[in-house]
């Protein structure tokens, strides 16, 4: 018997992609979430639980209100409507799952039980599933795209020159493609497994895949050239978590540039408007129907401008220049605002231009990386939680064989810049394997493709060799007099790698304009012009 | 932590630093298949791959086991492993010393004692007496065959070195005792005896059942399970009932099928290990590369035969031959097969390890993500995979899933508190075929190295 000898299916490999993901993200979550059993006021679980609570039982109105019944100092609602929407269907969902207290008003507080916990925990692994898994693949695929459109192109060329193909090399082309797809699925393999991402997530407990996934769906679409339902997608993310507008300056320049350059005039002053006006008055629409004080008070919640310009100690420019110049306690609200408006504009200004003057997807790439970074370093009322979204615009470079190793050096600072948080829950394990599964799995999978000079791969490693000591920092007392004075070192380090991070793709970004411009717009892979001459 | 009375300390720090311990022994573990891996490759191409190493990295029975249920398997699997790269790259002694020490470490290691005994013997210490009698041999038919035409320059007979045989036989001797008292002097100080019987009766332990609590998926399981199930058709429910509920330390009774005692299990296992003494010192091997191939196979079968046929075995101990069987999954066609069933069933059978409902989770969707990606391996090194996987074979695999189904709604019905170890039962009888009929492929195999079957079905 003569039996057909194929490489496996590329579909196993996406399979073994999504059960290696799910698994990982079970296993993490049986770690303990932020403010486990630890009245009175618990943690970001608590809080997500909480809006649950007060979404699905109370009227959309008294949603952002405070009042009897919805007491604001006990985690108020303070992210957008669409957040609250789904904390509304997820809290109609929960109430029938679990027929005990758990959505029950009042009563619930702080209300814990292993099922629970579970239930709660599927729920982040369902939406990562239905948004982040499949944005992150269609993300993998553009440049592959790419590479398929040049051959298609040589393919034309050949045609011409020889006539038709021999089977020959159509076979080699099918084996190339097939090496493609499996690189890409071992990419999204990678990607999958972001640790900063999977540890805010799954083991501290938010919902900000969802949030991230419908930005990297825009940039997708951005990139596919569909405007309309680009801009429905950045709306949607904006308005499920207002701290994705960091994204807003690069998004909203590479749709003007863009259009205009691509002479895209219907779509740019009828479809955006109109779109526009749609998006923001449906989801606000509840409260636009109540009245104008409403709509204020949602505002209000969600940019809480009366706040301090940071709270917890964080790798941020503002908290790491407190023992010199202290902007949270010695000054003014007003003033530190007008600070800390000017440094973000000024230090997301270069990229942005860069984009404004050339365009093109790569830098449009490196504008949202670059803005994003420079706000969670210098804009108002940042978390440490903030560094997700810088990382997750690294993860999309780590495709790029340049890039990735320097992108791969980001995603492992931004989840070393997590390790007080997850400490102070105990789920250092969580952690430490998240951290470790990552840097193996690039190992296995990325490190062969790129390319690195050895003086970069020794300073990567006593850089990151003194970063993992400098984690000891966190449990030692130093002083008793300054008790935070380790974990503010600790932070110094991370936030000047951070600004290392925001020089070198700044510089990068406009060192790679220029050679973009002596090829062609657009394209990075050069080869098939040398070819054709 | 550590003070004696603390019967179930438990807290987060001990925990932590306890998982951690286990987590670092993926460290040696990964070591050691390098160093196998290196030696292999270097000298005969692609005999193990990178995927080799993920399925024995990422083996979900090493992981429930050591990771989830707690154990060191890792670490000694690491040092059997090493053990096993040196007897390879011939540093005898090395290999002798590591696993002396491994033996000590947990006994069940003795499983292996028969393949490294004699591959020890027979390469090192009779290595030279070997190659004198054939040569001896070749001489003699040489002569036969032209004895008027003598050539003296061929015909030197090389010295049969009696000193060396025991010079060398000393040395092991030496090694071997030196680790065994090393480890045992500090309880054979005092009392001599009654410590050795408390050792060795912990070690040892034949008043125990036949069966372990959970019954390992192995011949026994077949074999009280059909003893039950003809008890309940005959009607002949001894006063006994179903006496092996999980209670360590209760003796089985046969009551149609003979009874079965230690003496039976030992002399079964040994008839079983058996061809293993044959295909080790067979004297006429054919290559290099396949004598080691031929070692690594015959200690997952000593594994498995003392399996499937030992007294009072732990379910765990199926690791102890499936982590050896990957070592050869690139190697050929038959191994990646066997290995591929043997993971998989090894796996399942160890599921009632764990039972709270978030482990129930986690347990499935390894094996589920280690199937599948075992699968994908398996296909890409060897791509008539699927085709040389037998209909049954691939049809016993896939009733996994709706038989666990049906497990977890068998729990969810009344029945269930009333006989709550029939799934138990279940799950290891089902397992039990699937690791005997791997059991029995590799007999087969192991009897083929010696045994010409049927020529046309020879291994390519």
């Amino acid at each position: 018997m003569i039996e057909k000898l194929k490489p496996p299916k590329w579909y196993l490999g996406v399979i073994i992609s999504i059960l290696v993901g799910i698994t990982l993200r079970i296993c993490l979550g049986t770690n303990p979430y932020s403010g486990e059993s630890s009245p009175p006021l618990y943690g970001d679980y608590e809080a997500q639980r909480h809006w649950m609570e007060i979404t699905s039982n109370l009227p959309v109105s008294e949603w952002y209100q405070n009042s009897t019944s919805n007491d604001l100092l006990y985690w108020g609602l303070d992210y957008p409507p669409l957040t609250a929407y789904h904390s509304f269907i997820m809290g109609k969902i929960f109430s029938i799952v679990d027929d005990g207290d758990f959505m029950r008003l009042y009563t619930s507080r702080g209300y814990e039980t292993e099922f629970t916990k579970m239930v709660m925990r599927a729920s982040v692994i369902v939406s990562d599933l239905l948004l982040l898994f499949p944005s992150l693949y269609l993300v993998t695929k553009i440049d592959f795209t790419h590479s398929t459109e040049n051959d298609n192109f040589q393919e034309d060329v050949n045609q011409k020159k020889k006539g038709k193909k021999n089977e020959k090399e159509k076979e080699k082309e099918k084996n190339k493609l097939h090496k493609n797809k499996q690189k890409n699925i071992l990419i999204w393999n990678l990607m999958l497994l972001q640790p900063s991402l999977l540890l805010i997530d799954h083991v501290h407990f938010q919902y900000n895949s969802i949030g991230l996934s419908l930005i990297i769906f825009a940039y997708y679409l951005a990139c596919q050239d569909k405007w309309s339902i680009s801009l429905v997608c950045f709306y949607l993310g904006c308005f499920y978590k207002q701290m994705n507008l960091y994204y807003a300056i690069p998004f909203a320049i590479y749709y003007l540039t863009q259009l205009i350059k691509k002479k895209k005039y219907r779509v740019l002053f009828l479809s955006f408007p109109f779109i526009s006006i749609c998006c923001i008055s449906i989801t606000f629409l509840p409260w636009l129907l109540t009245s104008a004080d409403s709509l204020k008070q949602v505002i209000n919640r969600i940019f809480p401008f009366e706040r301090l310009i940071y709270e917890d100690k964080l790798a941020n420019f503002w908290c790491l220049i407190s023992p010199i110049i202290d902007f949270r306690n010695d000054f003014s609200i007003q003033i530190t605002k007008l600070f800390s408006l000017l440094a973000t504009l000024l230090f997301s200004a270069p990229s942005n231009y860069n984009l404004a003057r050339h365009g093109g997807q790569l830098r449009f790439k490196f504008a949202l990386l670059n803005t994003s970074l420079a706000f969670f370093l210098f804009s108002f009322q940042v978390h440490e939680k903030s560094i997700l979204i810088p990382a997750m615009i690294a993860t999309l470079f780590i495709q790029d064989k340049e890039l990735s190793i320097y992108s791969f050096w980001f995603i492992l600072t931004s989840a070393f810049s997590l390790f007080p948080l997850i400490q102070r829950e105990h789920s250092e394990l969580a952690y430490i394997s998240a951290v470790g599964i990552f840097a193996t799995a690039y190992w296995l999978i990325a490190w062969n493709q790129i390319k690195i000079t050895n003086l970069t791969k020794k300073l990567l490693l006593v850089n990151s060799l003194i970063i993992i000591l400098a984690h000891g920092l966190i449990y030692i007392q130093i002083t008793p007099n300054y008790p935070d004075i380790g974990e503010l070192i600790f932070h110094s380090i991370i936030g000047l790698n951070f600004g290392l991070v925001y020089i070198f793709f700044s510089y990068k970004q406009f060192t790679i304009s220029s050679n973009l411009i002596k090829n062609n717009e657009g394209s990075e892979n050069t080869d098939y012009f040398k070819k054709l001459k | 932590m550590l003070v004696l009375d603390h019967h179930d300390y438990v807290s987060t720090a001990t925990i932590i630093f306890q998982r951690l311990s286990v987590l670092l022994m993926d460290v040696p573990l990964y070591l050691s298949i390098i160093h196998l891996k290196r030696y292999l490759n270097g000298k005969y191409g692609q005999v193990f791959t990178r995927g080799d190493l993920v399925l024995i990295l990422l083996n979900p029975g090493l992981i429930l086991v050591d990771n989830m249920h707690f154990q060191y398997n890792s670490l000694m699997l690491s040092i059997l492993i090493f053990s096993i790269s040196f007897a390879i790259r011939k540093k005898y002694l090395i290999s002798l010393f590591l696993f002396c020490v491994v033996l000590n470490l947990k006994h069940i290691y003795l499983y292996y004692g028969i393949c490294f005994a004699f591959y020890i013997l027979k390469n090192y210490v009779f290595h030279n007496a070997i190659n004198f009698l054939r040569d001896h041999n070749k001489n003699r038919k040489r002569k036969a065959e032209k004895e008027i035409s003598m050539v003296l320059g061929n015909d030197i007979p090389q010295v049969f070195k009696w000193d060396l045989i025991f010079m060398r036989l000393f040395k092991i001797f030496v090694i071997t005792f030196s680790v065994f008292f090393s480890s045992f002097y500090p309880f054979l100080r005092h009392e001599f005896d009654t410590q050795l019987s408390a050792i060795l009766g912990r070690l040892f332990p034949f008043g125990r059942g036949l069966t372990h609590s959970y019954w390992a998926p192995n011949y026994w399981a077949i074999h009280t399970f059909v003893d039950k199930v003809l008890q309940v058709v005959t009607g002949k429910a001894g006063k006994t009932g179903f006496k092996t509920r999980g209670v360590v330390g209760d003796l089985d009774e046969h009551v149609i099928l003979p009874t079965v005692t230690p003496l039976m299990t030992a002399v079964i296992t040994l008839l079983a290990l058996t061809p293993l003494i044959k295909v080790l010192i067979d004297t006429k091997s054919p290559s290099f590369l396949k004598t080691k191939i031929i070692f690594i196979e015959s200690i997952a079968y000593a594994a498995l035969s003392s399996f499937m046929f030992g007294w009072h075995v732990h379910e765990k101990a199926i690791l102890m031959a499936s982590i050896p069987l990957c070592l050869l999954a690139s190697h050929s066609l038959f191994h990646a097969k066997i290995s591929f069933i043997l993971n998989i069933i090894g796996t399942f059978s160890l599921f009632p390890l764990l039972f709270t409902f978030t482990e129930n989770v986690i347990k499935v969707c390894m094996l589920l993500t280690f199937a599948s990606f075992s699968y994908h391996h398996m296909k890409s090194q060897h791509l008539n995979f699927s085709s040389f996987m037998q209909w049954y074979e691939k049809l016993y695999l896939i009733l996994l899933i709706p038989f666990y189904l049906s497990i977890i709604i068998f729990r969810c019905l009344p029945i269930y508190e009333k006989l709550p170890f029939l799934p138990l039962l279940f799950i290891s009888v089902y397992s039990a075929v699937g690791i005997g009929y791997v059991w029995l492929s590799l007999f087969f195999k192991v009897l083929s190295r010696f045994i010409d079957f049927d020529s046309s079905k020879k291994e390519k």
